[in-house]
């Protein structure tokens, strides 16, 4: 078969000459085409109803962030920007200052996170050396403006 | 000349020279703590250990001189052995809170650390905390982090002459403190911040300001007084979060003042001049027809904060125009250390590349009188000075004028009178070489991205001259030196400048251009 | 006043199953896509999201109409109804069911019901011809001139393979082809032979050009290369917005609803359906069955159409006109003569 826009399956040299003509006129492709339509057809379908039924994520899924507290309510950052050196995506803008207890000298006055820039890597969580930041379950993420999907410190705080 | 051998290679070094120099000279790198090459060797961090042929135990290479034949081994495992030995007695009290330290980045505890040590610490005891507390208005000591180098103590004591750091206790509690009532504000004394190898003592403006490693250094050179320390800026954001010296031994050698490290603020502050006003076009139009109705019509008021290339520039128009030139300046207290270390009495840093252009540098007084006269019927202001101040009776009699055209970086009664006003960069967003007290042309770069509209003071002047007829195109600013000084381009300036042969130092003969 | 009254109902049924059916088998089409797919498909307008096509439609009758700067205004409006019109006058002559009384449950019975149908069909093209043209863009034109170029090669073998079944039922009134394949069992339908075995093989193969023609007629996948969005945009309709696109769309369910229902009489025995339906019941129950029966009919090969649409890439149009001309061509001439030959010897 010299012609390339002719060749049905290749799987199966056609013998005997109505076997050709209906492999010429594409007959069994499109035949086992339709097989396997149907059965996707008849599958069950993965998809979910969102709003009403909600996926439950596995264990270590990576959503939205959260800066995290100690026993007595203090966050736990101490400004040390290394989430912020870590970050592929550039997306974390720490602004430090002194801290108000006692028992360390630094802590963040603004943590902005652009939840629009983030890849939801991971690195920050895995850069703290406090666990002071952490990928929450939450996956989803609702706003009505750019600028309300630049997390600061106390929407983090209140993840 | 003695010879000796560093790792093999035979080298040949001035007498008396200390092994550490003679390494680095080699392009060696021995980690070192105490050993600056500002300060006497003080040899008491044994950081910098290395084998030498004429001892058996491991000398200190800070302090121990070169003679004939000897021999240095810079590496090995004995060498390292013993470095890893140093660094685990620093560390048994040193808390190790690099996140939180300010130096991180450009710490050489820090760099050493990662470079020679592994494992963890063996000490299992509690650490001794010492204080963190003010040793003066600008400076904090985190005592924990002091590894007693007493870098910053011989700094107080040899180069400023005042000697508020002394090492205070005993053993592992020893830390650089003052004495209560003597709190550490010596002119100089935020040197001890740089100086520091490790996080302990930090500027209280730098603190907590920005991690060094998000930041770009510019070179450029003070511009607080005559002397032109050269200085690198650390800017994150288009914010200028500090500037530290820059080695240079023809001006300001590892050191400079604090008040130069101050009061950058008016670059970003509230008082900048950021927008133009009135008819910048028709300016160099308006200005000749005054001039052309008789001599000195024109007056042009300018300071010593002008480059080269503006002084240059202001010469062209006031020739064009027949105007008189004064300049404004400012003086204040000059300052010398025990060391000879000097800080100028003249707070602007281009008197002399001015004076260079102009011959001499006139004061403001000639034109305050023309314009109280009336002789004077358009004065064309172009200062970048911070904080300038004008004349009352100038304000005053200003109202008098046709034509005010002002170019300031800050906002002025002036600037508020003023028919045209062109907002202007100001040091720190502009292209330009100074000239300092000693005569050494030195380049200054833009540190940030100017702010509102703000235009250098060189496309405006050359702007006026190409409205006059004088130029035919607005250039580069480099062009416009090169113009102004055949001789050098901004690549021969340099990063540590050139010295005109009218400076008594003079080491390159450089001529000034025509004009 | 009776007959007038008769003709209206009779018009507003016929009518009801075209236009009924054309918008709900929107809903059809997108759900059994999305399920070949993998998908859910269109679910929340309404109870299993069969309101969807009313949505739809609010959405196409809101939308605005634009007409481009330089297109003939008067012609590119005309273009959508000019292929809406056809399907209609052709659906007049299908029967929709068994006579009820003395009525045939079809608009109007012409005794050349099939040729008035074939002759209708074909005008389609002009629309889209004009559409196409009127648009004043290159895509359009050329999208056009595909469609009419298809369609007009694809009549060919498409009359010929209706001829089979004129031929074995001697008659191109429809109402005739259908009653002759009705109740007399499955050999009877002209798939099968007509009740003849020897035609056998002229019937399905008659059939199955007339349904592979009847796609491209339809501008249907794999053959709708008049709207190939891979080269021509939106083919000739690129240029349309608004209930004119939407005009557009139903008329491709219309004419699809037309050639299904046009099949379903001459080869699948129209209303009828052995063992369910009985030709010499004339109640209202009787035409009711057979009118259901009928429009199962045209539901199941929609059906068939729509899950070859998500099965097949488009051709090529060099194999377009490859397969129409070399290969349904000959068959169906091959097939004509077979058919007379077995006709003459009366086997
Ligand atoms: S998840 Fe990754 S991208 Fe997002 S903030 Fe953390 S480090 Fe940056
Ligand atoms: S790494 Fe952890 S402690 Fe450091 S700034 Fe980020 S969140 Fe805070
Ligand atoms: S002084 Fe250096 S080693 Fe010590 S905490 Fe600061 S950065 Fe780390
Ligand atoms: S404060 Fe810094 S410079 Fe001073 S002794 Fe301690 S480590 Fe050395
Ligand atoms: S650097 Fe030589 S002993 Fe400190």
């Amino acid at each position: 078969m010299a012609n390339d826009d002719r060749v049905g399956s290749r799987d199966v040299e056609p013998k005997g000459f109505l076997a050709k003509t209906l492999m010429k006129l594409y007959v069994p492709s499109v035949l086992s085409g339709m097989k396997k339509t149907m059965e996707y057809m008849i599958r069950p379908k993965a998809t979910l109803q969102y709003p009403e039924v909600k996926r439950v994520t596995r264990k270590g899924y990576r959503g939205e962030h959260r800066l995290k507290q100690d026993e007595q309510g203090r966050m736990k950052c101490v400004a040390c920007f290394m989430c912020q050196t870590a970050c592929p995506a550039e997306c974390i803008e720490i602004t430090a200052g002194p801290s108000p207890w006692p028992d360390r000298d630094k802590a963040p006055v603004q943590f902005r996170i652009d939840m629009m820039k983030c890849i939801y890597c991971g690195m920050c969580e895995e850069a703290c050396p406090c666990d002071a930041i952490e990928l929450t379950e939450t996956y989803t993420q609702v706003s009505t403006s750019r600028e309300e999907k630049i997390y600061d410190i106390n929407r983090l705080l209140s993840n | 000349m003695p010879k000796i051998k560093i790792d093999g290679k035979e080298v040949e070094v001035v007498p008396g020279t200390r092994v550490i120099d003679a390494c680095d000279h080699e392009g060696l790198d021995i980690p070192r703590f105490c050993y600056h090459p500002g300060l006497t060797p003080a040899g008491n961090c044994r950081m910098c250990l290395v084998k030498v042929s004429n001892s058996r135990k491991l000398e200190v290479s800070c302090v121990y001189p070169c003679s004939e034949g000897l021999e240095v081994t810079t590496s090995g495992p004995e060498v390292e052995a013993g470095r890893k030995a140093v660094l685990e007695y620093m560390l048994i009290n040193h808390p190790l809170d690099c996140p939180i330290c300010d130096k991180a980045g450009e710490c050489q505890l820090q760099d050493n650390t990662a470079e020679h040590r592994d494992g963890l610490t063996r000490f299992v005891d509690p650490k001794v905390v010492k204080d963190t507390k003010d040793l003066g208005p600008q400076i904090k000591i985190w005592g924990s982090r002091c590894i007693s180098c007493t870098r910053c103590v011989r700094f107080c004591e040899e180069v400023v002459g005042t000697g508020e750091l002394a090492m205070t206790q005993r053993g592992d509690h020893q830390v650089a403190d003052v004495h209560p009532e003597i709190p550490l504000d010596n002119p100089m004394s935020l040197n001890v911040v740089d100086i520091c190898p490790v996080g302990a003592l930090i500027d209280k403006d730098f603190l907590y300001a920005s991690r060094v490693w998000f930041t770009k250094r510019t070179d450029t050179v003070c511009a607080g007084c005559s002397k032109g320390c050269n200085i690198v800026a650390t800017v994150h954001q288009n914010d200028i979060k500090r500037v530290q010296p820059r080695e240079n031994h023809a001006v300001n050698h590892y050191w400079m003042c604090d008040a130069g490290r101050q009061g950058l603020d008016y670059v970003k502050g509230p008082n900048r001049l950021k927008l133009h006003r009135g008819d910048r076009k028709t300016l160099a139009a308006k200005l000749s027809a005054i001039a052309a109705r008789g001599p000195a019509r024109v007056g042009i008021l300018a300071s010593t904060y002008a480059t080269v290339e503006e002084a240059y520039l202001l010469k062209q128009v006031a020739d064009q125009l027949g105007a008189r030139v004064g300049f404004i300046g400012r003086g204040g207290d000059e300052w010398t250390a025990k060391n000879g270390w000097k800080i100028e009495a003249d707070k602007t840093p281009n008197r002399a590349g001015v004076a260079m252009v102009f011959g001499a540098v006139e004061g403001p007084e000639a034109i305050l009188a023309g314009v109280q006269s009336g002789a004077i019927q358009a004065l064309l202001v172009v200062n970048g000075m911070p904080g300038a101040t004008y004349a009352p009776e100038l304000l005053a009699a200003a109202k008098k004028l046709e034509l005010l055209a002002v170019c300031d970086i800050e906002k002025s009664p002036l600037s508020e009178a003023a028919h045209v006003v062109i907002a202007s960069t100001t040091w720190a967003e502009k292209d330009g070489v100074y000239v300092n007290s000693t005569g050494r042309v030195q380049r200054i770069q833009p540190l940030i991205v100017s702010q509102g509209q703000a235009r250098s003071d060189v496309a405006t002047l050359q702007e006026i001259l190409v409205g006059l007829g004088v130029r035919r195109a607005v250039l580069s600013t480099e062009a416009v030196f090169t113009e102004a000084v055949p001789a050098l381009d901004y690549a021969k300036v340099g990063s540590q400048g050139v010295v005109l042969a009218s400076s008594p130092e003079a080491t390159t003969t450089v001529s000034l251009g025509a004009k | 006043m009776t007959p007038w009254l008769i003709f209206g109902a009779k018009a507003v049924g016929g009518l009801a199953c075209q236009m009924g059916v054309g918008p709900a088998f929107t809903i059809v089409e997108r759900r059994v896509a999305a399920w070949i797919q993998g998908r859910v498909g269109p679910n929340r307008v309404g109870p299993l999201g069969l309101f969807q096509p009313l949505a739809d439609l609010v959405k196409f009758i809101s939308k605005e109409q634009i007409v481009p700067a330089d297109a003939d205004r008067v012609l590119f409006l005309l273009g959508p109804l000019l292929v809406f019109a056809p399907p209609i006058f052709g659906f007049c002559v299908i029967p929709y069911g068994n006579m009820i009384g003395d009525e045939h449950l079809q608009i109007a019975n012409l005794p050349i019901g099939v040729l008035f149908v074939m002759s209708v069909i074909s005008t389609g093209v002009y629309g889209m011809m004009l559409g196409g043209w009127a648009s004043n863009n290159k895509y359009a034109l050329l999208g056009s001139l595909r469609a009419s170029a298809q369609i007009i090669s694809y009549e060919l073998s498409l009359g010929l393979a209706i001829l089979i079944a004129v031929m074995m039922s001697s008659s191109l009134d429809l109402n005739v082809i259908v009653e002759q394949q009705a109740g007399k069992g499955f050999g009877a339908w002209n798939v099968f032979g007509g009740g003849h075995l020897s035609q056998l093989p002229s019937g399905l193969l008659g059939f199955g050009l007339m349904f592979i023609c009847a796609l491209a007629e339809n501008n249907r996948l794999p053959f709708d290369l008049s709207e190939c969005e891979a080269e021509l945009v939106g083919g000739y309709h690129t240029e349309y917005s608004s209930m004119s696109l939407g005009v557009f769309m139903l008329s491709e369910y219309l004419s699809m609803i037309l050639m299904c229902g046009l099949m379903t009489s001459i080869y699948l025995g129209g209303w009828s359906f052995p063992g369910i339906t009985d030709p010499s019941d004339h109640s209202i129950l009787a035409g009711l069955i057979s009118w259901a029966v009928f429009m199962t009919k045209i539901l199941s090969m929609m059906f068939v159409y729509v899950w070859i649409r998500w099965t097949l890439p488009r051709f090529k149009y060099n194999q377009l006109m490859d397969l129409g001309w070399k290969a349904f061509l000959p068959a169906s001439l091959v097939n004509i003569a077979l058919l007379a030959v077995i006709g003459v010897m009366g086997v």
